[in-house]
């Protein structure tokens, strides 16, 4: 029985670690990522409904490449600081292509209530590295809202940069998070991935 | 079957079959139609669709979009790889990328085993510069120098540098130039003759070097930019190397190879490959190809093979009958980099018969040079009386182009007023005593190679003893004893670069100083006296009209009758580097600045 039990804690302790190098952050196991070249998203924190408002991207370590944004549903791409040959949209993926940018900047229009979260990939295409975009991506429609362009110092909540904070992320950020073994696992993984973000942070690899 | 028949046949056995039958039609236009439009090995870089060797912003905005559509949204498969894409942005941004692999027949062509006493490297090296090099128009093109003008009489030339740094982060000043002179002089080493006419050269500030010469040069550039020309070493480098002769380049190379040029010493091991990478330090454009690999392949058999399988990216200096046996071949492609060489049956002329002006006039109405140079496979005749046109331009006197046509007929009025000959009813001439003409012609020298010399002389002969009735004797001559022989025969073969035909200044090959002979051991008080002049006259209006009398002279006295100039074959992959028969280099070889500024990679497989 002892026997039974211990095996039984150690395939649950095997499926945790797989679960947990499964969701290891994409770039840290993918070949040709490199942590010298990151893109940063600027965004306003809460927004007003129906309002126009401005993302940033922030490129650092390279100039020539792609990036895709995908924006949450509701929200509409308007047009950004590249011309259109450079652009293409994709019902809610935006695909930029910079030639020798190191920042590109794009509008976006709120709808008239939610929220929503903004993610990205990006592409080095000379030396092939690619990564996540990271920085701010989370913006609140609110009708309280006076600011365009986002607060004061210009930066929104960011769900994965905060993972000190469990009260700050809503269940709806992990779906597949629950009760039991798996859920327990996964959130593991989301913990470690946070706390590995946040190291690179420290480290100077991110802001 | 043509492919209109194919489609008629198509729709007529499928009729109530017709979107089927299109559908086939279209897959199968789609499988061949892209073969029809590229050509199989067509140098076509990744992306650059309009096929200007450029990927313009367009052109790789519209490469990334499709990539990223594909990479991150599931769309269709790019038409460029993630590795072609990378390919592309760096020819967009100008950023050298892959490997060039030359193959060198020695391993004295890795890179000059001692750089101070071989060819002078400007021309020779893509590490080192000289302050100006000479182009195929006749134009000088400007390396460390940015300007430069020389005196009235010629006697001062002062150059004004660019802003350039040594490779290892120094500034090129103009003490550098001094310091070369200065050195090559002091150590008396071989190319120190190259700047024999200099007294001193000053440096008034860093950026200014005034060379003062002992007598005027108005061809001086000319003289520092090739054959052999002269490199700008640095001095902060070499003033601490007392000998030379006896540096250990492999030991000391990454010290010592320190230049200004577009390309700077990676690695090297000795019997195997010498590397070189894209200097980041340098002060023109950027190359495209981030390095050029000298890989020894001392077997001329191995190096085609080598070729074939894509060991090697290109193969300069074939002979015509390895450039047959490429024809046709996967991605590859030969092409000819003319007057490498130019040919001449050349006069003793105290020698007799060479020593009868008639004699050699007579000659040169029997030389066929049309088949001469159809012999030698890769070669174009030459009309002129010395300078090859191509290369000196408006220099050659029009007036005696094609003078000495191939008229056997002329050839034989000629010998009948001579004092020395007579012509039977039939045709043949003879001496006036009767005897048969016998002309015992050596072979040997720069001419010999790839028997080039007896391949001409053969065609030659052909005429010369059936229709002349002469008797032609070819024989080989050892290497060392080849001068010696020439000098007591009146009549030789010789085969000299096509750079000694590109210039007024090249006519000095006929010129007899107060202090010797020359070549052909011809001396006409006329045409030393025309030389004097052109020594001595700057402006070039003025050295062309001189230039131009003594084209007249030698017209009439034939010290040797130029037949033919080959150029140098090249073979190279077109699935690798394009671009390399945009620059014709100046000398034979391919082993340029020029050409290595401007090749660009068309495939990823060349990183």
């Amino acid at each position: 029985m002892i026997q039974n039990e211990f095996s039984l804690s150690l395939c649950a302790l095997a499926l945790v670690f797989c679960v947990l190098l499964s969701t290891l952050p994409g770039q840290a196991l993918a070949a040709g990522t490199d942590s010298s070249c990151t893109v940063e998203r600027t965004l306003p924190p809460s927004v007003a409904p129906g309002s126009e408002f401005e993302v940033q991207l922030n490129v650092s370590g390279f100039e020539t490449g792609g990036i895709v944004e995908t924006l949450p549903q509701g929200f509409i791409y308007l047009n950004s600081s590249l011309p259109e040959t450079r652009v293409r949209v994709e019902g809610q993926h935006v695909i930029f292509a910079l030639l020798e940018e190191d920042k590109v900047s794009y509008s976006v229009k709120a709808p008239a209530s939610g929220d929503g979260i903004f993610s990205g990939e990006w592409e080095e295409v000379l030396g092939q590295k690619k990564g996540k975009v990271q920085g701010n991506s989370e913006v609140v429609v609110s009708s309280s809202s006076y600011s365009k362009s986002g607060d004061s110092t210009g930066k929104a909540r960011d769900m994965v940069s905060n993972p000190g904070n469990a009260s700050d992320q809503k269940p709806g950020r992990l779906p597949f998070a629950g009760p039991g073994l798996l859920g327990g696992a996964i959130g593991f993984a989301a913990g470690f991935r946070a706390l590995e973000k946040s190291r690179k942070e420290k480290k100077g690899g991110i802001l | 079957m043509n492919l209109k028949s194919f489609k008629f046949r198509i729709l007529k056995e499928n009729s109530l079959q017709p979107v089927r039958s299109w559908f086939c039609l279209l897959f199968i236009l789609g499988l061949f139609l892209p073969a029809c439009i590229l050509p199989a090995g067509a140098s076509v870089i990744p992306g650059d669709s309009s096929g200007d060797t450029c990927v313009s912003d367009e052109e790789l905005a519209s490469s990334i979009l499709s990539h990223m559509e594909y990479s991150y949204l599931g769309k269709e498969r790019p038409h460029l790889s993630a590795e072609e894409l990378s390919l592309s942005a760096h020819n967009f941004r100008h950023i050298p990328y892959g490997r060039v692999v030359i193959p060198v027949s020695s391993e004295k062509d890795f890179i000059t085993p001692n750089i101070w006493y071989k060819m002078g490297v400007p021309t020779g090296s893509l590490i080192y510069e000289g302050l100006v090099t000479r182009n195929r128009d006749g134009n000088y093109d400007s390396w460390l120098a940015e300007s430069w003008s020389s005196s009235e009489d010629a006697k001062v030339w002062t150059f004004r540098l660019k802003e350039a740094k040594w490779q290892d982060g120094e500034t090129v000043n103009s003490e550098d130039v001094k310091f070369t002179h200065d050195y090559l002089k002091d150590k008396k080493l071989k190319l120190a003759f190259v700047l024999n006419s200099v007294e001193r050269v000053e440096c008034p500030d860093a950026q200014t070097a005034v060379f003062y010469l002992e007598n005027p040069d108005p061809t001086f550039p000319d003289r520092l930019s090739h054959s052999p020309g002269i490199a700008i070493f640095p001095k902060h480098i070499w003033e601490n190397v007392e000998n030379p002769a006896s540096y250990d380049e492999y030991a000391s190379g990454d010290t010592h190879f320190i230049g200004s040029g577009p390309f700077r010493y990676k690695a090297a091991e000795r019997g195997q490959y010498f590397l070189l990478e894209a200097s980041e330090a340098y002060h023109g454009d950027s190359p495209y190809v981030k390095e050029v690999a000298l890989k020894l392949i001392p077997d001329a058999s191995s190096r085609l093979f080598a070729l074939q399988s894509g060991e090697i990216d290109v193969l300069p200096e074939i002979t015509p009958v390895e450039a047959e046996k490429l024809k046709g071949k996967d991605n590859i492609k030969v092409y000819n980099i003319p007057d490498a060489t130019g040919y001449e049956i050349a006069f003793n002329c105290e020698q007799f018969p060479a020593n009868d002006p008639l004699f050699r006039q007579a000659l040169s109405h029997a030389v066929n040079r049309e088949n001469a140079a159809n012999m030698l496979g890769n070669a174009e005749p030459t009309e002129t009386v010395f300078l090859l046109p191509d290369l000196a331009h408006d220099f050659v006197n029009p007036d005696y182009i094609g003078k000495y046509d191939y008229d056997l007929g002329k050839a034989r009025d000629l010998f009948k007023v001579s004092d020395n000959f007579s012509v039977d009813s039939d045709g043949k001439v003879r001496y006036k005593n009767g005897d048969q003409i016998h002309l015992k012609i050596p072979l040997g020298g720069k001419a010999h190679m790839n028997r080039a010399d007896e391949k001409l002389l053969n065609v030659i002969k052909m005429d010369w003893e059936e229709k002349l009735g002469f008797d032609v004797e070819l024989e080989a001559v050892p290497e060392d004893i080849y001068l010696e022989q020439i000098g007591e025969s009146p009549i030789f073969i010789d085969g000299m670069p096509g750079t000694m035909h590109d210039d007024l200044e090249d006519l000095n090959n006929f010129y007899r100083s107060p202090a010797g002979s020359n070549y052909y051991h011809y001396d006409s008080p006329e045409y030393n006296r025309l030389m004097e002049e052109l020594k001595n006259t700057a402006d070039r209006d003025k050295r062309k009209e001189i230039g131009y009398r003594m084209q007249a002279v030698l017209a009439e006295d034939v010290p040797t009758i130029p037949v033919c100039s080959t150029g140098t074959l090249v073979a190279y992959r077109t699935d690798r580097f394009t671009g390399w028969e945009n620059v014709l280099p100046l000398q034979a070889g391919i082993l340029d600045k020029k050409v290595f500024l401007n090749i660009k990679p068309v495939s990823s497989q060349a990183s």
